[in-house]
């Protein structure tokens, strides 16, 4: 399946860069949003099957905000660390890293506070985000344990990245999984504009 | 975000009330794999397709890819540490 994550994403990139035409650009969002809510309407159905998930849940209760605050802590060092590397100050460096994986988001608003430059910065690093979560998923929860799975993904554990977490973890990870992400999407606005002004 | 939730809410209702055959849930399995690689198809067909996206690469995506490495690698050694001590206490329970 890691190897089927690959080949799809890479074709995906082949196919829009060279056989799909321009024309279908402003419906790409429109396609990846039904495609996503099929998916997770199943997960769903997944998770309601799982009748013992909420009594799981209760007992690792403290994970639901402790999971949320390691990603805010790991993602702000991450941007600093990354800040001092290319000599970017501090307060860009840690709005960057607060989007949490969410590169539209991130992208428009830094795109308005500062520069399309950083703007674009945002973005690119979000979409990366994004790519090295689903590709480590599965090398994640192989090695290390379901809980991690949430960390790279960030905002996106609501939704873009949860039906890969589902694939390889359980379903009390999966509810885990879009609390963090409803959670970091709903700091992502709050966040980046806070530390820009910093 | 809001159609997210509503969905999830439904199908967890669907899988909590409805009696389902295990047919179906072994369809339901398929479908979610066949899903998520169209998924990934369309994610990577929309970055092919952002032409501006890629000419920038060449300008700022050892940036934009250092703090996507450090930012996930970070968080992922946070939660990793908390949630070791947890999987392992769950286990000896």
């Amino acid at each position: 399946m890691t190897l089927s994550i690959i080949v799809s994403v890479i074709t995906g990139i082949f196919a829009g860069y060279f056989f799909i035409p321009d024309v279908f650009v402003p419906y790409m969002d429109t396609f990846a949003t039904i495609a996503l809510n099929i998916i997770i309407f199943l997960v769903g159905i997944d998770v309601g099957l799982n009748k013992g998930i909420f009594k799981d849940l209760k007992k690792h209760g403290n994970f639901l905000l402790l999971i949320p605050a390691s990603i805010i802590i790991g993602s702000l060092v991450g941007g600093l660390l990354t800040g001092w590397i290319f000599h970017i100050p501090a307060n860009i460096s840690l709005a960057i890293a607060s989007g949490f994986g969410w590169y539209s988001l991130s992208g428009i608003l830094l795109t308005n506070l500062h520069s399309a430059e950083i703007g674009t910065i945002a973005f690119l690093t979000n979409v990366f985000r994004e790519l090295i979560t689903v590709v480590s998923i599965p090398i994640i929860a192989k090695y290390l344990n379901a809980y991690s799975t949430i960390a790279p993904a960030g905002a996106t554990s609501m939704d873009s990245t949860l039906p890969i977490i589902s694939k390889y973890t359980s379903p009390e990870i999966v509810v885990i999984a879009f609390f963090n992400g409803a959670l970091l999407s709903a700091l992502v606005p709050i966040l980046v504009p806070f530390f820009y002004s910093l | 975000m809001w159609s997210i939730l509503v969905v999830l809410g439904i199908g967890i209702t669907i899988g909590v009330k409805v009696k389902l055959s295990e047919k179906f849930k072994a369809c339901n399995a398929k479908l979610q794999q066949y899903g998520v690689i169209l998924l990934l198809f369309i994610m990577g067909a929309t970055m092919g397709l952002n032409k501006s996206l890629l000419s920038n690469l060449k300008n700022i995506g050892l940036k934009a890819f250092i703090f996507a490495i450090l930012t996930s690698l970070l968080s992922l050694i946070i939660v990793y540490s908390i949630s070791k001590s947890a999987v392992k206490e769950g286990s000896k329970q």
